[in-house]
């Protein structure tokens, strides 16, 4: 057999740039595959070691305040195996543009060997002391601090000099937000930082008590398990949150993040896969086929289909190998490039090198080769099944008789007709090249339709839900008409309105959560509630909306009444019912919303404010920001312009990695198209040489082409409008898990754009095509056997 | 009968990279209206290279050739096609149908190609012999069967000159009697040209005129006072 390898490898060579287009297209499958998971292989990786290395807590309770002599009674607790306690709260750090900024720092206590949720702290084997602080470094690299650099903090009215020693970080901060009230972090105003214990309880005049709880469970034990003992113990602390570790704001914006690119991992490369698959087949096929005489031959010389296939299995393991090894530099550079970005956003150490594993790799390259041989066996099926007379000749065609219609027959001309029947009598062969059109065509819509949708919601829920200018997130509650009357004393403030939010515990049919309770004045200039269709709803009076999110978690109904306990609106025992009236589809979020009527109906508690949210005159946001620098219960202030790039930023590894995806199937979609109209050309030399020669015109030639792939294009893009569908439910519904929700508005501007992308593919690939027909020599062609 | 064909100095040279091959040493024949024509010679004698110049599917070096009063040496790409188109009919050794169509379909797209046909596609089908076979296609056929749908597709044209390529090279003798006999009608019938390239020599015995190539140069040509029906010929 090794002459008929020889004549295999010749035959590669001569249709090397086939055999190029193969594994460029399996290269493009296993790059998005290897890429994705070089990327989430090493944010789990990095995220389990940081969890491990900080005994990262399984539950997390926050409370108003705990002797710290009490936390070792929550070991006593069935299920809990470790408790520790810390002492954390927000101060004003006086920057040297302060007369116009404000930015809090959220400290923590450290204490040496801490049981649960240690901080992480740079230089290593360094530990803060007396008046030291250690700043998260996203905050010191943004504020242009170095190690012995002074900063002023306010706390408790007192100014307060602090030496930045070095970096803090824990889990519980890779996304850090004020309150609920602002929904994106932004490591420039806000972010965490570490002191000494003893210090931080000096400087926040709270001595020997703790606020945030951390627990680690015993083996097999699980939240819900010990929630009701937990609960029962700390409700006299002034339980404000009780958490497991899913449901922590930091562990949840990585782990979402992660889990959502999962589900795309699982959509997006599977798709890239199969496809690459299928065309790796079509195309062994096609050049099988051309094989056919040959290998009908070499049976006849009495060789085995054993012997056959592993010739070709050979091809197949040498096209998969490339195909796999190939991109593998790339994919690693690309899949590192996201895991540092991300890893960067979320405040995450890398505290080991992920970026090379072995079996990962091996997995790329073992799923490139299956793929080769696979393709090649399946391609080989017919050919191996016939004998060695009917190898020698031509199958007999498998397509439909579809005799054209008569009316249609006067409407056409004969090139045309001549088209149209060799696409009823060749359906797959025209499939293919449809397919081939509909893949691209889908990705580039649903791709550019994700990033535009995603960022036209997050943008939207700065430009029509909260549509006042700067929100001001007030340190303590305020008396309501003193926090009215000090809106209306900012100078450059055209409107504004004094808000609340409450954090409650939501109990309905057995189950209980956590959420937030925004109070809003109905008609509010400055919020609303609006779905992700774009359907606004009034706060209601005689009970609550909620997000249909959080409602689902907590299996609650429209029309369920839930019961709602929170320390400051019910006390720590006191519970009210709440009839739930509607639940809104909101595309990120997890509140429920009540007028001031209904907080008075069904809380009795005196109006406050937490929130401000206030409408400046245009070019008044420094001065506003100045006034409000002067403000002592002022803890953060956030512009909603910035707020909304920020919310972008934090999806932005996804955006760019859809891009990325519409990208590749552009180039794979024009690869694809340009070898599998090629071949099937390629394939029909012999027919369009009998065509000429029966009096045929190039010109006229061409016209039976273009006529025949521009019927593909059209059922290219039909085929892709159910692909269309598929992928972009598929697409949202992976991005739901990261708390965010939204509708792909696919508008026909998306549709003109994969078309505008599609058509030069197409048209250049024609053009290329027709060139290859008129440099078709009459007298080989018609030489040889159809 | 006036000459319809004529070629006078018809050289024709292949170059491949530094290799030049000279098919055709300036030869000189003609062809008489309605004549049936055989060009015979061994193996790379030339004589394929002269159809596909009549034809006009080959460029020729130097020389000239003209069908009746049309210049072919000097007529370029759409010319040729037209020349093609409105003259000449072909049939080869490995028919060369399309694989996708029918019997009956194959000769209804050259009808569409030149819809003055006299003949309807059904017809032509009917005179070869495969009103049975009409709904197969190529695949399902034999090489004789392809053979006459070949023959059947090229008269549907009613071309003034039929060239036939080796057109029983791929076939059993009986059947190889079968082509030539409908090869001849045509000619006597409608009193159109047949040129008809083969290295048989019985073949000859049917022709009016038989022009013998040998390495590129024609050794002979002859012509037979008496030629043979196909029926007459011992095969």
């Amino acid at each position: 057999m090794k002459m008929f390898f020889k004549n295999v490898l010749r035959t590669i060579l001569k249709n090397k740039f086939s055999y190029i287009g193969v594994i460029l297209i399996l290269s493009m499958g296993i790059m998005v595959y290897v890429t994705m998971a070089e990327y989430l292989d090493g944010m789990q990786a990095a995220a389990d070691l940081y969890y491990e290395r900080t005994n990262f807590a399984d539950v997390f309770a926050v409370v108003e305040q705990m002797p710290e002599t009490d936390v070792a009674d929550l070991q006593a607790i069935e299920g809990v195996k470790e408790a520790a306690g810390r002492l954390e709260g927000d101060v004003r750090w006086l920057t040297e543009d302060s007369s116009d900024s404000i930015v809090s720092i959220h400290l923590m206590g450290w204490e040496e060997n801490a049981a649960v949720n240690r901080i992480y702290l740079w230089p290593e084997d360094s530990s803060p002391s007396g008046n030291e602080i250690y700043l998260s470094r996203a905050m010191a690299e943004a504020h242009g601090l170095e190690y012995g650099d002074t900063i002023t903090v306010i706390a408790g009215g007192r100014l307060q000099d602090l030496v930045y020693s070095g970096d803090a970080a824990t889990p519980e901060c890779m996304s850090i937000v004020p309150d609920s009230s602002v929904e994106a972090p932004d490591y420039t105003t806000y972010d965490m930082a570490a002191m000494e214990k003893g210090a931080l309880e000096k400087l926040l005049g709270r001595e020997h008590v703790v606020n945030h709880i951390g627990l680690t469970l015993q083996p097999g034990v699980t939240f819900s398990d010990i929630k009701y003992n937990i609960e029962a113990k700390l409700r006299e602390y002034g339980l404000y949150d009780l958490s497991a570790r899913k449901n922590n704001a930091g562990f949840y914006a990585v782990q979402s993040e992660i889990d959502s690119m999962r589900n795309i991992q699982k959509i997006i490369p599977t798709i890239f896969m199969a496809v690459s698959i299928f065309l790796l087949y079509v195309m062994l096929k096609k050049m099988i086929d051309k094989d056919r005489t040959l290998i009908g031959m070499m049976k006849a010389f009495g060789a085995t289909n054993r012997e056959i296939i592993s010739v070709y299995i050979m091809q197949g393991f040498i096209i998969g190998l490339l195909g796999g090894i190939l991109p593998i530099p790339a994919a690693e550079a690309a899949g590192n490039y996201l895991l540092v970005d991300d890893a960067l956003y979320y405040n995450l150490p890398l505290l080991e090198d992920f970026t090379f594993s072995v079996s990962r790799i091996a997995s790329g390259i073992g799923i490139s080769v299956f793929s080769g041989v696979l393709s090649i066996l399946i391609a080989m099926l017919d050919v191996l099944r016939i004998n060695p007379a009917d190898s020698m000749k031509s199958a007999v065609p498998g397509g439909f008789n579809i005799a054209i219609p008569p009316r249609l027959a006067t409407i056409l001309n004969t090139r045309q007709k001549i088209s149209l029947r060799s696409i009823f009598r060749a359906p797959l062969r025209n499939l293919i090249i449809a397919i081939a059109i509909a893949f691209p065509f889908s990705m580039i819509v649903v791709c550019s339709c994700f990033s535009e949708g995603i960022v036209d919601t997050l943008e939207g829920q700065y430009t029509l839900v909260e549509t006042g200018d700067l929100k001001v997130t007030l340190a303590e509650f305020a008396d309501k008409s003193r926090a009215e009357g000090a809106i209306r004393s900012l100078s450059g403030v055209t409107g504004g309105e004094a808000m609340a939010e409450y954090d409650i515990r939501i109990t309905a049919g057995g189950r209980s959560g956590y959420s937030s309770l925004k109070v809003v004045e109905p008609n509010s200039e400055c919020r609303k509630i609006m779905d992700n269709r774009g359907k606004f709803y009034e706060p209601p009076e005689d009970g609550i909306l909620m997000n249909a999110h959080a409602a689902r978690k907590l299996g609650i109904q429209a029309g369920d009444v839930i019961e709602i306990n929170s320390f400051r609106l019910t006390g720590e025992k006191g519970k009210a019912g709440v009839p739930v009236l509607g639940l809104v589809e909101e595309s990120s979020g997890g509140c429920c919303y009540i007028s001031p009527d209904g907080l008075r109906r069904y809380f009795a508690v005196p109006e406050a404010s937490n929130v401000l949210s206030l409408i400046v005159e245009d070019g008044a946001k420094a001065e506003v920001r100045q006034q409000l620098a002067g403000m002592k219960n002022v803890l953060f202030v956030s512009d909603n312009e910035q707020m909304a790039a920020l919310m972008v930023e934090a999806l932005s590894t996804l955006v760019v990695l859809m891009q990325g995806l519409a990208f590749f199937s552009v180039v794979a979609g024009a690869v694809m198209i340009y070898h599998i109209v090629n071949i099937s050309i390629i394939e029909r030399q012999n027919e369009f040489g009998t065509l000429m020669v029966l009096g045929m015109s190039s010109r006229e030639i061409d016209e039976v082409v273009t006529f025949e792939q521009t019927i593909n294009l059209v059922v290219g893009i039909l085929l892709a409008l159910p692909m269309i569908k598929f992928l972009s439910g598929a697409v949202v519904s992976a991005v739901e898990t990261s708390g965010i929700s939204f509708n792909i508005n696919i508008t026909p501007q998306y549709y003109l754009l994969a078309f505008a992308v599609i058509l030069p593919v197409f048209a250049i690939t024609i053009r290329s095509i027709l060139r290859l027909i008129r440099r078709i020599v009459l007298t080989e062609v018609l030489k040889g056997r159809e | 009968m006036k000459d319809i064909l004529s070629a006078r100095n018809l050289k024709k040279q292949f170059v491949n990279g530094e290799v030049v091959v000279e098919a055709l040493h300036s030869v000189d024949f003609s062809v008489k209206e309605g004549e049936f024509v055989v060009i015979l010679g061994p193996s790379g004698s030339g004589k394929s290279t002269a159809l596909n110049i009549i034809g006009g599917i080959e460029d020729i070096t130097s020389g000239e050739l003209f069908y009746d009063n049309i210049a072919i040496h000097e007529l370029g790409k759409s010319g040729l096609t037209a020349y093609r188109r409105k003259h000449v009919g072909f049939i080869f050794q490995f028919y060369n149908l399309m694989p996708n169509l029918s019997a009956l379909e194959n000769v209804q797209l050259a009808l569409e190609l030149s819809p003055e046909s006299p003949m309807s596609a059904e017809e032509l089908i009917r005179a070869v012999g495969l009103e049975d076979r009409a709904g197969n296609f190529p695949a399902q056929m034999s090489g004789g069967q392809q053979q006459r749908v070949a023959i059947a597709r090229a008269l549907c044209k009613n071309p003034d000159l039929l060239l036939c390529d080796e057109p029983t090279g791929a076939l059993d003798t009986k059947t190889g009697a079968d082509v030539i006999d409908l090869l001849q009608n045509f000619n006597r019938q409608y009193g159109k040209t047949v040129i008809a390239v083969t290295h048989n020599e019985k073949i000859a015995r049917v022709a009016d005129k038989v022009i013998c190539f040998r390495d590129g140069n024609i050794e002979d040509i002859r012509i037979n006072e008496h030629p043979l029906s196909a029926s007459e010929v011992d095969w």
